[in-house]
């Protein structure tokens, strides 16, 4: 990654990488483990002191990592920092991007679903679950997910499905 | 003051005469061309003692005044009669009724009906008329004939019987009998687009065959056609519309959107799924609550809907057919719900669709369509992907909401004249005492809280809370 550069950015033209989506989405699901709103963004125009990395095409400064700041509106300024990453190939892009949900995941996620999480995450991305993240191989979402978050194994599955479950609560609101 | 002779309308020569002649041509119960009861009966008197005599003039008279038809229309075999051997004839109407559909899934049924709607008469009396249409007499032939055996029914009245006016009758009667213009066009074999609504009722035949006997009954013996009723006409025999869906299958329908949504949710990365199924859904919805044909930019922008005095403006033909008419409480709630899950949703996107996100924002600020599809990284301008009731129908969906929320209107007894305004349709032929004229809003009103109930009974599946499910 070199010819590499910071620069301040108006928010408005900070836009997710399109090999990053799918990432950046999973960690909106996370519930950050408290108010982050209430942080005063600090000289990377976020809450967070991480500078996402960004690759510039067109008008737009197309982010796909470090963009913990950006998930929470209260603490972004009119204009951030990033990094601009020149000439990255597809597969770079995104291993950057699931190593950023994987951080965010290991950090902030609530703790009684983070098993459900984990197992998820194995399912959507089996990537993340391979040499190029871990030092060791699972052979089951469920195994790297209760091995990697170090939990009861069956309660995993619990998790999952209650996670699961929640996400159907708009269906149960019949008259 | 008197006009210069400039300034004076000519007679006829105005655009509007032929108007002014529909005009006149109602029928208004002061209306001087109106039979008095007298007279009537007279003229049946007159009619049974010619039809003795096998003098099969009368038997057109009678046929004409217990019909409505014109004694040209009876002679016409663009109208079919038919003996059923069971002591009454049938007069099928000719209305030309939409093809069946095919429906697009398995688990939906449409009310049945039966095609050949038609109304019936004793067999007596249509015979000679049959007769002569099969000897080839014609209206033309028999004119002079016919008026002048009209002319020598002689009531103390002194009121001159003549075709048109034996055809007016039953015209004249109908609130008598409880029959309506809608009824009444039916029965008279008028064509289905005179009162546009009867192209979308399935309407239960027994009541409506049960008044017209209840009239004919003043003038001729109507036992063989009760006898006829009673034992051939089944009570759930409906006519009309065949593209209305059975009550079952509109909770079916709505059981599938929800399947649709609930397969959308399941898989959380897919906003444009999600965004999709739930817009179906609300359409759908509030397309049964409103009675908005499939089209084009559906429900348009946000600025047509008045959250005061809780009206939507709608246009779902050429231009200059708008209606406005009022939104029901519950139709009101789901596109609340729906305008806060647009502003939850253009909040979560805007850094992973800024498009979207852009698109959002217009929509919320009424620029532009409230219903939009998302498809790849864009909201399309309209919503052009509602699910399909009847197969191969095109881009905007099927038209089943306004057949069965109109035919169930109608089951509960609704004001039809203000069902037809509720849903677009102005009556050709419009005069100054037709109820439509002096329906109110506050009737728009009613039709909307009925519209309400019906939605409420069946217990139709609603996600909520939609805005807080990313």
């Amino acid at each position: 990654m070199d010819k590499t550069s910071i620069r301040r950015v108006p928010i408005a033209r900070v836009a997710i990488h399109r090999d990053a989506k799918t990432a950046f989405r999973f960690t909106q699901g996370l519930k950050p483990q408290c108010d982050i709103s209430l942080l005063k963004p600090c000289r990377t125009g976020t809450w967070s002191t991480s500078v996402p990395q960004a690759i510039k095409i067109d008008k737009f400064y197309h982010v796909f990592s470090a963009w913990h700041g950006l998930l929470y509106a209260g603490a972004i300024e009119q204009q951030i920092s990033v990094i601009i990453e020149q000439e990255l190939e597809s597969y770079q892009i995104t291993h950057e991007a699931w190593r950023c949900a994987i951080g965010a995941l290991a950090f902030q996620s609530d703790k009684a679903e983070h098993p459900a999480y984990l197992a998820e995450l194995a399912k959507i991305c089996p990537l993340v679950n391979s040499a190029s993240f871990l030092t060791r191989r699972f052979e089951t979402p469920r195994a790297f997910s209760y091995s990697f978050a170090s939990i009861d194994p069956k309660s995993v599955d619990t998790q999952l499905s209650k996670l699961l479950t929640s996400r159907l609560q708009p269906l149960e609101g019949n008259q | 003051m008197i006009l210069p002779e400039h300034k004076r309308l000519k007679p006829n020569s105005s655009r509007y005469s032929k108007l002014h002649e529909i005009k006149r041509s109602k029928l208004a119960s002061s209306s001087k061309d109106r039979l008095s009861m007298a007279t009537l009966l007279e003229l049946v008197r007159y009619c049974d003692k010619h039809r003795r005599k096998s003098n099969w003039f009368a038997n057109l008279a009678l046929l004409s005044l217990v019909t409505g038809y014109s004694f040209t229309k009876l002679l016409s075999n663009e109208h079919r009669i038919e003996r059923t051997g069971l002591g009454v004839a049938k007069f099928y109407s000719s209305w030309n009724i939409a093809q069946t559909p095919e429906l697009a899934l398995s688990a939906l049924t449409l009310v049945s009906i039966e095609r050949d709607g038609h109304v019936v008469v004793p067999e007596w009396l249509a015979e000679p008329v049959m007769k002569m249409r099969e000897e080839g007499i014609t209206a033309d032939d028999c004119t002079k004939k016919f008026k002048f055996f009209l002319t020598n029914v002689k009531p103390n009245t002194e009121e001159h019987v003549t075709p048109a006016r034996l055809a007016n009758v039953l015209g004249y009667q109908k609130h008598q009998f409880g029959l309506s213009s809608f009824e009444l066009s039916f029965i008279m074999n008028e064509s289905k687009d005179t009162y546009s609504q009867n192209s979308y009722i399935a309407f239960h035949a027994l009541p409506l065959l049960e008044r017209h006997v209840a009239f004919m009954e003043q003038y001729i013996d109507v036992t063989d056609v009760r006898n006829y009723l009673a034992s051939n006409v089944p009570k759930d025999l409906r006519f009309g519309s065949p593209r209305v869906l059975t009550r079952d299958s509109v909770i079916a329908l709505f059981d599938y959107l929800r399947s649709k949504l609930k397969s959308a949710l399941q898989f959380r990365y897919d906003y444009a799924a999600i965004h999709n199924c739930y817009t179906d859904y609300v359409i759908n919805l509030l397309q049964l609550a409103t009675l908005h044909r499939p089209h084009a930019n559906i429900f348009r922008t946000l600025e047509f809907f008045d959250f005061n005095a809780n009206t939507v403006e709608i246009l779902d033909k050429d231009l200059g057919s708008n209606r406005l008419i009022p939104l029901c409480d519950y139709a009101l709630r789901e596109l609340k719900q729906y305008l806060k899950y647009l502003r939850s949703l253009e909040r979560l996107v805007r850094f992973d669709s800024p498009s979207v996100a852009d698109s959002l924002r217009k929509t919320l600020k009424g620029k532009e369509n409230l219903f939009r599809e998302w498809r790849g990284d864009v909201l399309l301008d309209d919503f052009q992907s509602l699910t399909n009731v009847y197969q191969r129908d095109k881009t905007y969906g099927s038209n089943w909401h306004r057949h069965f929320m109109m035919t169930l209107l109608f089951d509960r007894g609704v004001d039809r004249y203000a069902i037809n305004i509720y849903s677009g349709h102005q009556l050709k032929h419009e005069h100054i005492y037709e109820r439509s004229k002096s329906t109110e809003f506050d009737q728009l009103r009613e039709v909307s809280k009925v519209i309400e109930g019906i939605i409420m009974e069946m217990n139709l599946f609603r996600p909520t809370n939609m805005h807080e499910y990313f």
